[in-house]
């Protein structure tokens, strides 16, 4: 499979931490509702953003699963989450939304070379 | 791919970021980055094969670390070298 | 996201509020019969084809806090209403123009956003 035209948007920041998870999501579904491909990549505390038993939003914030399990409807499937990522938040796989994908992570430079752009949130 | 770095050797955006480097890859340090000229071991030095680790004149000069900038393996670059590397790499990602 | 600002009254009576792009500026005005009134802003008539279209947006607003954009809006209409009406020249011809927006509109959400 191709993916020379294909948006990586990595996500490094903890729910509620600051306005980047937002923002990195909201540039998924643009791209994603112009018809891109876009996978997501989500490092260090980024994957926070995928626990599956995160409750409604801290008081006048919005929450972030709604949203998570919304970027199915915009057909980006592809949440890649590294296997160190887990280890260094003391996560288990089981602990994250079904979509979420493991990988090892001596395939992040591969990954990152074969999409043509790639940004960082 | 050129990867470009403002936080500390150490950090956390550094680890990510040298999670990510791929062969043939470039790194560009600066601000709170250039640090790494004070860490001979630093892992981004050696991050992939054929990748160039450049830092930037002017953020390791502010700082006080000319001198060991001398001292390293790190290729100086000014403000016009900054902008040829941007020319020279297809993509860029800020690590920040 | 809606204009919290009032521009203008949907209704005679002057109760229900709407922002300068038309939306209600309160969702909680929102029932069957203002939906009607929002319709017939628009010069549209609302049959059971439209509000079932109506009920698929307001269920993904219920569980993603979002309105839809086209193509998650065809998604979750195919999902829902199955392949026939799960397609983007079905919604035109119902919502002609910009089907996410004319339906988040009537259907009382807030504006959809990313989108066109």
């Amino acid at each position: 499979m191709s993916h020379e035209h294909e948006r990586l948007v990595i996500i490094r920041h903890a729910p509620y931490s600051s306005n980047a998870l937002r923002e990195g999501l909201d540039v998924a579904l643009v791209a994603a509702a112009f018809g891109q491909t876009v996978s997501l990549l989500f490092l260090g505390q980024g994957v926070l953003a995928l626990l599956k038993e995160q409750a409604a939003g801290a008081p006048g914030q919005k929450a972030t699963l709604p949203t998570i399990d919304m970027l199915e409807m915009y057909d980006i499937d592809q949440l890649l989450v590294p296997q160190s990522a887990l280890d260094a938040l003391n996560l288990q796989a089981a602990q994250l939304v079904d979509g979420a994908t493991v990988v090892a992570d001596d395939t992040l430079p591969e990954l990152v070379q074969r999409h043509s752009y790639v940004m960082n949130f | 791919m050129l990867h470009i770095l403002n936080k500390p050797p150490h950090s956390e955006a550094a680890a990510q970021m040298l999670s990510t480097v791929a062969e043939g890859d470039g790194i560009l340090l600066i601000e709170d980055a250039v640090q790494a000229l004070l860490h001979a071991d630093w892992q981004g030095w050696d991050a992939a094969a054929d990748v160039s680790v450049c830092v930037l004149k002017e953020d390791a000069a502010s700082r006080g670390l000319s001198g060991a900038a001398l001292n390293s393996q790190a290729i100086l670059v000014d403000m016009e070298g900054f902008v040829e590397l941007t020319e020279q790499h297809t993509k860029i990602l800020s690590w920040y | 996201m809606s204009d919290e600002s009032l521009y203008r009254y949907l209704d005679a009576d002057e109760q229900i509020k709407l922002d300068p792009e038309g939306y209600l500026v309160e969702q909680g005005d929102w029932d069957e019969g203002v939906a009607d009134l929002l319709a017939k802003d628009e010069e549209l008539t609302l049959t059971e084809e439209h509000w079932e279209l109506i009920r698929v947006v307001r269920d993904f607003y219920a569980r993603y806090e979002m309105a839809p954009a086209m193509r998650p809006l065809v998604k979750a209409t195919k999902q829902a209403l199955g392949e026939e009406k799960g397609r983007s020249v079905y919604l035109m011809s119902l919502f002609p123009g910009s089907p996410p927006k004319r339906l988040a509109r009537i259907a009382g959400l807030p504006k959809p956003t990313n989108c066109l």
